[in-house]
Parts: structure tokens; sequence; C-alpha cells
């Protein structure tokens, strides 16, 4: 049953807004000026002030990058070029100094002992990056800034996609611009979308991969299931931790399909088999791509990683309240500005990027608590898989590293369409929650541009 | 007969024995001083039971702190009161100032009086009886919030679990177990949301009383009660204009909050004229060493707009970092509850709560701000336990809505038993 907090709009305006030609203008401009024009400028401008390297691995994922542009890929063990080595003096990671330009570190000075540990990651972000660099190189002298360029193609990519799932689900343009108003104002997605690293493809694969589930359920061809279920394995070769996303489509189907009330056990079977097949091709994906990346490795996984978590806290066991107290840290996503970058420490965005959030979830959380409709079941699996992902990440990152904490609350940026979606259900046609949702983003996207000129 | 003894019995439970419950066990497990004020809190409620008060410059008194060293010695160390010899230390802290004479008296003569009733119990100290007080407060709260949100149509099922749900609040818990004005929270919280449940009956002047000495007490209890009065104020002016045009809804809403504000000015002004040192100086000694040398930098005003939504979590003390980590869930819920009813914008009760309750902690956040930076040239904006007393009508929207189906009613009590044990072990195992 639906409840008062999620009740879909009575008071719908009549005007076809899509087929007349001023709405059509607009339309437009909303979409060129959030889709390109804010991504481009904000992404430029961290890519070009920020001289330091992310402390999240960025000089590795460039190294990774740099082979791939001479038909390589690194093995496990393998240490980084001299050239990236280079990039490290001059840059230094994060506000550590390692070298200088005139002085570059050798490559086993660099951390890690100069492993590339990001040799750990598939090949699928890299290839389509270094594909755009050969565009974006012609903007930038350097390597790394042209490399951060192509972030803008991932972020734009991301955002128009969102745009086009949210009017293919019957949003109206005016919940359409708000919500990928408030995606893209993001601060951790855009210096994520700054930086050269497979987290940049995360907002893209999520509304991929949220478009793929809203095609199935228990009555879908099996050509439709298999397409879906191979596209969420290709997903796992961009970027493995989108697994999470899998698990929420996974979820979101079982959740609609239980809305429709399954009148056979035949079709609550097929149903549980819908669901379950990209589940199991997006894992048969990662093991897969973990075989082969152990094969090729000229040093075993373990020995790489004692080397790279070295100075991590290391864990002994894990206790339930140690795993629960992190429950949340996945929430933390799209509001997270302090993991160690441009808008680290930036006093504008961090206050209302936390309102921006609470706007982003009002739906499924409400709709989890209190029970919702159809609409709100994508939102709901992604709060789902974030709360119970993130325990079962502090278990798994035990038991693979060795290390304390969890997996980082980043990772969960894969989620923000989920979330976005159930959003663009609740205010479409609501000029009020249009206007607030706006507002809120309008500050935090200036916010955002203050704080990386700032930098 | 049955159904009624019935239903009493669970209100009585989810209104009176959860919430002395959860103080008594917090109170039982938890033996440390607060590191929020709590010695000069003691101090006051010390002379509220002497009929009395503190005035800005007087200093601690010797029997409170050599209480307050015999309670860290017992804690740290595990020795008993009274085999040792207290050692004579510096001040806890602000030069020994018992610098909480900057709040109203209220909340301190009712505790005072209230500990003639906790002192008959198994609490034996005048710490521990201090801190049981907080049971009548939190029930209070409660039973207040329980009636208040019956009168907006929520079923018994429904407010009993939102009151459970907010019983739980490591915010709350950590409050109501120590002796602190914050203890009110939800007693002022609910007592407004309940005042403004007659006015919404009745808008006439006599509602307008009731609300307007309601807000005078509940700010008088804590000033930053005030929060409430204006999300109030905000919710009377919006949901009362379609049903008594502009200018009755508006001084519906000012009426409240302007005696609010202007008993916090005029308790000010009293606190400065009764001072036997200039207040700047006693608030320097707490203060100073967090003042902000430089000017004052805009950007930061905007970095505690958020710190009020964090309100229910907000305490890591008492309940440990497991269960306020897992409180964050209950958090999400909560805000996204009322900020999915407010996005909707409808002219419902529920949604007018909801913008009005999210909107207030934002801007309180923002506001706070700015006040610390003028008053004390501070920066970094309110703690998060500063927006407790809106927790009453931030769950306007979670209750009426729960109250619409089986599901909606299972799924609140689903929510508030997960908080309920989860901060029950949180208590136990932090000791």
């Amino acid at each position: 049953m639906t409840t008062d907090v999620t009740e879909p709009a009575t008071d719908r305006p009549t005007p076809d807004e899509d087929t007349t030609s001023g709405p059509r203008r607009v339309a437009v401009s909303l979409f060129l000026l959030l889709v390109f024009a804010f991504p481009t400028v904000t992404v430029t401008i961290l890519a070009n002030d920020v001289e330091t390297f992310s402390v999240l691995d960025e000089y590795p994922h460039v190294d990774v990058l740099r082979r791939v542009e001479d038909r390589s890929y690194p093995r496990l063990g393998e240490r980084i070029l001299g050239e990236t080595a280079a990039d490290v003096g001059c840059r230094g990671i994060g506000y550590r100094e390692v070298g200088t330009c005139d002085d570059p570190p050798p490559v086993e000075r660099v951390d890690a002992t100069g492993y590339n540990f990001q040799a750990q990651q598939p090949p699928g972000y890299y290839i389509p990056t270094a594909m755009v660099r050969q565009v974006t190189k012609l903007f930038a002298d350097d390597f790394v800034t042209s490399a951060r360029l192509t972030g803008i193609f991932w972020l734009s990519g991301g955002l128009a996609a969102l745009w086009f799932l949210l009017g293919h689900l019957g949003v109206s343009l005016g919940a359409r611009a708000g919500v990928v108003a408030l995606v893209a104002a993001s601060p951790l997605l855009l210096y994520q979308s700054a930086t050269v690293t497979n987290d940049a493809s995360l907002l893209l694969l999520g509304v991929a991969l949220v478009f793929g589930g809203s095609l199935l359920d228990a009555r879908s061809s099996w050509w439709r299931v298999l397409a879906v279920g191979s596209f969420a394995a290709l997903a796992m070769l961009v970027k493995p931790t989108a697994l999470l996303a899998v698990g929420a489509v996974s979820l979101a189907v079982v959740l609609r399909g239980l809305h429709d009330r399954p009148r056979s056990l035949r079709m609550l079977g097929r149903l549980a088999l819908v669901a379950a097949i990209p589940s199991v091709f997006a894992l048969g994906a990662v093991v897969g791509w973990e075989s082969v990346r152990d094969a090729r490795a000229v040093t075993p996984f373990d020995e790489v990683f004692d080397v790279v978590l070295g100075s991590a806290p290391e864990s002994d066991s894990v206790t339930l309240g140690e795993a629960v107290e992190l429950s949340g840290r996945f929430l933390g996503a799209y509001s997270n500005t302090t993991q160690g970058g441009a808008l680290n420490d930036r006093d504008y965005t961090s206050g209302l990027a936390q309102v921006g959030f609470v706007l982003l979830i009002a739906g499924p959380a409400a709709a989890l608590v209190l029970g919702g409709d159809e609409k709100s079941v994508f939102g709901v699996s992604a709060l789902v898989v974030a709360v119970v992902g993130a325990i079962v990440s502090v278990y798994q990152y035990h038991s693979t590293y060795a290390i304390e904490g969890g997996a980082p609350g980043r990772y969960a940026l894969v989620l923000i369409p989920f979330f976005a979606v159930s959003l663009g259900h609740l205010v479409t046609h609501r000029r009020f929650g249009v206007a607030a949702i706006t507002g809120v983003a309008g500050a935090l996207m200036a916010a955002d541009v203050v704080s990386a000129l700032a930098f | 007969m049955f159904r009624r003894f019935l239903l009493l019995s669970f209100v009585a439970v989810v209104t009176i024995v959860l919430p002395a419950g959860i103080v008594a066990l917090a109170v039982q497990q938890d033996p440390g001083l607060s590191a929020l004020d709590e010695v000069a809190h003691l101090d006051y409620l010390d002379r509220a039971g002497d009929r009395s008060f503190p005035r800005m410059g007087d200093v601690v008194s010797d029997e409170v702190a050599r209480t307050a060293r015999c309670r860290s010695v017992e804690t740290e160390q595990g020795v008993a009161c009274g085999d040792v010899v207290i050692p004579d230390g510096p001040p806890v802290v602000a030069d020994g100032y018992s610098y909480e004479a900057q709040h109203p008296p209220l909340y301190y003569w009712i505790s005072a009086g209230l500990q003639n009733v906790t002192r008959i119990g198994p609490g034996d100290n005048f710490i521990t009886t201090g801190r049981l007080t907080g049971a009548f407060w939190l029930s209070g709260g409660a039973i207040m919030l329980f009636l208040a949100l019956r009168r907006l149509g929520v079923t018994n099922a429904a407010a009993g679990a939102v009151c459970t749900f907010l019983t739980f609040s490591p915010g709350l818990v950590v409050s109501a177990s120590k002796v602190t004005n914050d203890a009110t929270s939800l007693f002022g919280g609910a007592a407004i949301l309940l005042a403004y449940t007659e006015l919404r009956r009745r808008p006439t002047a006599a509602g307008i009383a009731v609300l307007t000495a309601t807000s005078i007490v509940a700010v008088l209890l804590k000033p930053v009660n005030i929060l409430t009065v204006g999300a109030i104020a905000l919710m009377a002016s919006v949901e009362l204009l379609s049903r008594v045009g502009w200018r009755r809804a508006l001084v519906c809403g000012a009426t409240p909050a302007a005696f609010a504000v202007a008993t916090v000015v005029a308790w000010q002004a009293l606190v400065e004229a009764m001072a036997v040192v200039e207040v700047d100086v006693v608030m320097d000694a707490l203060l100073g060493f967090k003042k902000h040398s430089d000017g004052p930098p805009f950007g930061r005003f905007f970095l505690s707009s958020a710190n009020l939504l964090a309100a229910y979590d907000s305490g890591r003390s008492v309940v440990g970092p497991g269960a306020a980590g897992f409180a964050t869930i209950g958090r999400v819920a909560l805000l996204g509850t009322a900020a999915a009813a407010g996005l909707t914008g409808r002219r419902t009760v529920a949604a007018i709560a909801g913008a009005a309750s999210v909107a207030t902690l934002v801007v309180g956040g923002f506001a706070f701000n700015v006040q610390f930076w003028l008053s004390f040239g501070l920066l970094g904006g309110p703690a998060p336990r500063y927006g407790l007393s809106l927790l009453p009508v931030l769950a306007v929207p979670m209750a009426i809505a729960g109250s619409r189906s089986r599901r909606s009613v299972v799924g609140l009590w689903t929510l508030a038993s997960a908080m309920g044990v989860s901060t029950v072990l949180g208590v136990v195992l932090a000791s």
C-alpha cells in the first residue's frame, strides 16, 4: 500500500512539456548546462589546479593507462614505469613529497616499493580512457592532466545517461533537471571524475545497471535476461566494486516482482532465476578476472598486498560490533568531501552536500521503513545493499587483506543512480519538491566551483 | 475493559518503562563523568537543591569538585570513594567557573525536586540521583509525544513505535543519563508539539496563549529548544494559512516565536546583570582555546549547516561506537521520511512538519555558527545534540505514514526494535 509520504502526485499539470518548442528549448538548455557545461568546467579546473596525485592510488592508475596506450597491461608484481615515478617526483602524493622534479625517486622508493598494485584491476576502464585521451591530449600539455580530463567523458556520459533514463521512466522535465543537478553536484563524484581512477566510471555503470534492471521481470525473455546478465559481467571488467549495484539490481527485480504478486510457484521460481542471473554472471566475471590476474602475476597477490597494506591496521578478528559500527559508511558516498583530494577541507561543500544527500535518499528511506510502490524499489534495494554491503565488506577486507575498516565509502558512488531514480519519481510534477532539490543542488554546484577555484 | 487495560499497559511500557529502563541502565553502566560540562551542571543542581542558583563568575563548590574527582578516581582506578585521599588538583575546566550559570534555573530546580524521588531508589549519591532524574524527563517527553501524535490522528501502534524509536536514540539516551539540561530535549520538543496540536484544533487566542506559554517554558528549560519553537511557528503559519487567513496564521506562528526570543534575550540580560565576573571573562576561560583568531571565513558558516542533522545518533560516550554507528540507519530513516514528506509540497500536517523540521535543522546549524562566531569568536557550529528537541516534529511524518497500513506499522516497529536492541547492547557492552 502506498503511504502518505510517497504518494504520487495527483495535481499533474496538463501541458505536454516535451512536444512544444518552448519547453524543448528549455530542456535542451538545461541538458547542455547540467550534463556538459558544469562537468566540463569543474573537471577542467580540478584537473589543472590540483597539482598532487590523489592519495587514492592515482599514480598506479596513471601507470596502467600508460601501459595500455603502449598496447600492454601490467602484471601483479611489476613495478611502475620510470615516467610514472618521474611524475610522482614532480607532483607528490597528496600533501607528501616523494623526491622532486629535478631529482625524481627511483621506482623502488615510491610507495609499496614501486609495485603497480592497480594491476589487480581489469582493463575495462583503461581502454576507453586511453582512446578518449587521444582527444583530451589536444587540450593539455602533460599526460596526467590530459588523462584526468577524460573524466569529463565519464561524468558527462553518466549524467546524460541518467537524464535519458529518468525521461524513459516518465520523470517530468523539471524533476529530471533537479535530480541530475543534485547528482552532478556531489563533491566526491566530481573529485573522482577529475582523478585518474576507475571510480570515475561508477556513475555511468550505475545508470546502465538500473536501466538493465528496469528491463527485467518474471516474464522477460531469456535473451533479454542473458543480455542484462552479460552487461553486468562486462561492468565488472570496468570496476569490480560495481558488484554492489548488481546486487541492488537483483534485489530490485525481486521486490518489483513481488509487488506484482506472482500467481504460481513456477512464476516465483522464474522471478528468482531472472533476478539471480545478473549477480551470478557478475560474480563469475569477478572470479574469472581474479583467476586471470593471478595466473599472469609475477609476484603472488598476497605478497604484493602485504607490502601495499603494510602500514594499515592489521585485523586479527572482526567482531559484529566493529562491523555494525561501519554500517552507515556507504551512505556517505555522495557527501564525502574528505577523501584525500581537491575538495578536501573545503568549507562550503561539506554541509550542503550532507543536506543534498538527505534529499537524495528521502524517498527510498521512507519506502524502506513504511512501504512504497514499485517505483521506489531501486532506491530501497540500494539502501539495503549499502547497509548490508558495508557490514559484509568489513569481513571481506579482513579475510582478503587482513586489515580493519572494510571498503571505502566511495565504492557506493555506483548506487547514486538508484537513489536518483527514486527521487525523480518522488518529485515528478511537484513544484515545491523540484524547487527544493534545485535550490540545494544549485547552492552545492556553486560551492563546488568556489572550492575548486580556491584550491 | 480488558482491551482498555491492555492499551494502558502498552502505553505505560512505551512511555514509562522503556524510557526509565534505558536511563537506569545507562546510569548504572556508565558512572564516568560526561565531558559535556557535567561538573558545571552538577554544581548548578547542587545549588538548586538549596533553592539557589549560580551567577556567572561563581566557582564550582569544593564539595562538587571533590565529588567529581572522587567519581573519576572511582571510575578510572577502581578505588572506592572515601578510602583514599582525594587529590587537590586544579579545577576541571574553565578555571573552575560554574559556567552553566548562563542557563536558566528551571531544569535544575525541577530536577532538584525530582531528586527527592530518585533518592528513594538504590542510587545513593548526589551524582547518581541527579542523573536518574533523566528518567522523568525522558518519560515525560515520551508521554507528551504519544499524546501529541494521537491528537494528530496517529494510531496507538504507530505512536508507540515512534516513541520507542526516539527513546532509544543515542543522542537522547546520553542526554537523559547525565546531569545536563539537554535531558529536557524530548520533553521540551514534545511539549511544544502537543501545544501546537491544541492550536491547530482551536486557532483562537486561547490556543495561541497555550503554545506561547509552552514555548516560554521550553526555552527556560534549555534555550536551544528555541529551534523547535521556530519549526512549529513555521508550521503554524503554513498549515493554518488556508483555514484562518494569512493574518491570523502569521499571528499564530509569530506570537510564540516572538515571546520565546524575548525570553531568551531577557534571560541573557539577566545573566549579565547578575554576573559577579564579566560573562566574556568566564566564557573566555571556557572556550578561549577554541577561539579563531583570523577573520570570519564565510565558507565555514556553511560547514556546520548539516551539524544538527546528526542529532538522532549524536551520542557515542554511553552507547559506544557500534550502536552509534548503527544508529546512522535510524538517522537516515528519520530524516528521509521527513524530507520525503516535505518534498511532496502538500498542505498536510505530515508534509509541513517534514519540510519545516528539516529546513529548521539546516538553517539552525548555519545560524548557530554565525551566532557562536559573533558571541564567542568560535567556528565549527553547534553540537548535533542541539537539534535533539526537534526530533518529535521530525518524527511526525514517520508516525502519520506509519498509521496507514499494517505493513507501515510493522516497518516502524522493526526499525524501533532494531534501534532498541542496538542501543541496549551498546550501553551494556560499552561499559
